[in-house]
């Protein structure tokens, strides 16, 4: 494993898994011993950070510059940090992989009409009945990233195909050591197999 | 006014794998020991209870996380993934949560850590990590890597190959010596040559002793009888070189993770499975989880670690409380013995977000009886070639300068006690409780 830190980012609209697969995707890197590891969500982060924002462009990219700001912090000082947040804008997602530098954009994509279907918070159908304004993706654009790290088909994979995606760019991009690489080659499991039998522990 | 600036408070801990509390206490006795009889006036030493099961893996993973098998998800040296029945060898990479050593160097403190069982792959720690027998490649034993180079100028042996244990005797003794001394070598150098706030340095080879060579101890006329005592002479002599540098403010803690006991029988409970009809296979019985027939209920990995197989609701409960009691009315034969004396339910024993892991139930067996996880094995209890066993409420701690309170010590009591010691803030969700 790298010694330095890293973001990976999930952007994708309301509704497309990034809370949930952040969730998981923390859980997995706990299990693999990645024990600094931050999750930045963007509801959260709207009750504490960014209190007051509102959801104009102006808002929403002041919201996003000041996540991308820890997330910087973050990175440099060896800590993973994971952000999930809609983050809409193109413009702002790239100044903030130019920013951290060690940014890994994972893009939740998921057709609009599954997640008005899931519309887990209630919110799309508030939006689609006039009673919520500038929401994305109903009367704000969303802008898909044009060259993520990963890009996950959330109405088509179940979580673990969509964990096991992520993990294994970060181990072709070298922020995790490959499993296999890092505890046991075949011949060494082998071997550590006999020594453990001979003790009676097998 | 008072010092504005304390003293560093630095910590030595020496593992010494499976040596009992109660055969300390008979050695000092008999007027062996020397060494660690010159620091019981020092400090105080209790009896310790290890962890279920009671093998080093799940011992010396609760004593460095302070945290239940439900929470560090180490259960054994084999497990499987619940889903697939792949069998994998459990390691440092599965250990769900973070170790003393990872809390310590959060806050600052440099650790020397040599040797402790699970700790490999070495994970990255502030300070140096050599890691345990799971590692078969020196190259690969120890963070940083460079280290490697130092271990094998210095002539490091990760571990004594127990095969030689069956096959050559005398081979294997000069092995074992021989790791014994390059660890303590080895150790002292880095005490010296380092900088740290905490060390510890861990003698596996006290456990590979009491494995093939208990009968030295319990047997008068036993045939080993000089070659146990001889090398515990040595471990004596090893703890006195370690014991004379550290300087008389620094805390020392000297512990054991489970004790010993003579081996009667080995006990195939796979084999008794399979004789209640649970357990059934598609062809040859073999280790291979996969091939157990889809209509079997229940499997076993060592040691005494039950799985069910298709049970749910209340059904599970009533198969539950069939087989505990099956297994408490297992009997040897023809001595007619108990040879199950407790049986735990999952969830009397973890709790945490790694309980989905868990066992279903563990036996905890009559000492002597070693329970077993073969599946092909055509007897349930047979003749064993190791002459000792563990057993889970014999280990030992000894901690200088100070007296410990309580008298019912378990392992995972350490990791807040040495927090402590080290002034340090209590952890939250620890379950171990402070001992001093």
């Amino acid at each position: 494993m790298k010694e330095k830190g890293f973001t990976i980012w999930f952007t994708g609209l309301s509704g497309s898994g990034k809370t949930t697969l952040s969730k998981r995707l923390e859980s997995e890197l706990r299990r693999r011993g990645i024990l600094k590891v931050e999750l930045l969500d963007g509801d959260v982060i709207r009750t504490h950070l960014s209190k007051g924002l509102g959801f104009s462009k102006e808002d929403r990219d002041a919201n996003i510059k000041r996540i991308g700001f820890v997330c910087k912090l973050l990175s440099r000082n060896g800590v993973v940090a994971i952000v999930a947040a809609i983050s809409p804008y193109r413009e702002i997602r790239d100044v903030n992989r130019k920013e951290i530098g060690d940014f890994v954009e994972v893009y939740c994509k998921c057709p609009l009409e599954v997640c008005i279907r899931r519309d887990v918070k209630g919110l799309y159908r508030k939006a689609l009945a006039g009673e919520i304004r500038n929401y994305t993706g109903v009367d704000d654009p969303y802008e898909d990233p044009l060259k993520p790290e990963v890009t996950l088909e959330t109405d088509r994979e179940t979580p673990e195909q969509s964990i096991l995606k992520i993990i294994q760019k970060l181990e072709a991009l070298g922020y995790l050591l490959p499993a296999e690489e890092g505890v046991y080659t075949a011949e060494e499991e082998e071997k550590v197999k006999k020594r453990l039998e001979d003790l009676g522990y097998l | 006014m008072g010092l504005w600036k304390t003293k560093k408070k630095k910590v030595v801990v020496v593992g010494l794998d499976g040596v009992p509390h109660s055969f300390i206490q008979k050695m000092l006795q008999g007027g062996e020991l020397s060494n660690f009889r010159s620091l019981l006036a020092e400090g105080s030493m209790t009896k310790m209870r290890s962890t279920t099961p009671c093998v080093s893996s799940v011992a010396w993973s609760s004593y460095m996380t302070g945290r239940n098998p439900g929470k560090h998800n180490i259960y054994g040296f084999v497990d499987r993934d619940p889903k697939s029945l792949d069998i994998y060898i459990p390691t440092s990479k599965n250990m769900g949560c973070q170790t003393l050593w990872e809390s310590l160097g959060q806050q600052g403190k440099r650790v020397l850590v040599i040797n402790v069982p699970l700790t490999y792959p070495p994970r990255p720690v502030n300070g140096i990590l050599i890691g345990c027998f799971l590692c078969i490649n020196i190259d690969k034993v120890s963070y940083p890597r460079e280290i490697s180079r130092t271990l094998k100028r210095m002539g490091y042996r990760i571990d004594a190959d127990a095969r030689q244990a069956r096959e050559n005797e005398a081979a294997f003794l000069e092995d074992l010596h021989e790791t014994l001394r390059k660890r303590v070598e080895v150790g002292l150098y880095l005490y010296e040559k380092e900088e740290w706030d905490f060390f510890q340095l861990h003698l596996m080879e006290t456990d590979r002793m009491n494995h093939f060579f208990w009968d030295g101890w319990v047997e008068e006329s036993s045939p080993h009888r000089d070659v146990f005592f001889k090398f515990y002479r040595e471990v004596d002599k090893a703890l006195g070189e370690i014991v004379r540098k550290v300087d008389p403010e620094s805390e020392l803690i000297i512990l054991s993770d489970h004790g010993f006991c003579p081996i009667q029988k080995e006990v195939n409970l796979n084999t008794w499975l399979r004789e209640k009809g649970w357990l059934k296979f598609e062809g040859e019985a073999s280790q291979d989880l996969k091939a157990i027939h889809p209509s079997s209920r229940a499997y076993s990995l060592l040691p005494g670690r039950i799985y069910f197989l298709n049970e749910d609701g209340s059904e599970q409960k009533g198969f539950e409380k069939e087989m505990i009691s099956s297994l408490l009315e297992l009997r040897d034969s023809p001595s007619g013995l108990n040879m199950i004396q407790k049986v735990w339910r999952r969830e009397e024993i973890y709790r945490g977000s790694f309980e989905r892991n868990s066992p279903d139930l563990v036996a905890v067996p009559q000492p002597g009886y070693d329970l077993k996880g073969n599946f092909a094995a055509r007897e349930v209890s047979v003749e064993s070639e190791m002459k000792g066993m563990h057993t889970d409420d014999d280990a030992f701690l000894y901690v200088r300068n100070h007296q410990i309170k309580s008298d019912q010590a378990e392992i995972i009591d350490v990791y807040p006690t040495i927090l402590s010691l080290m002034k340090l803030a209590e952890e939250k969700d620890v379950d171990g409780t402070l001992l001093l």
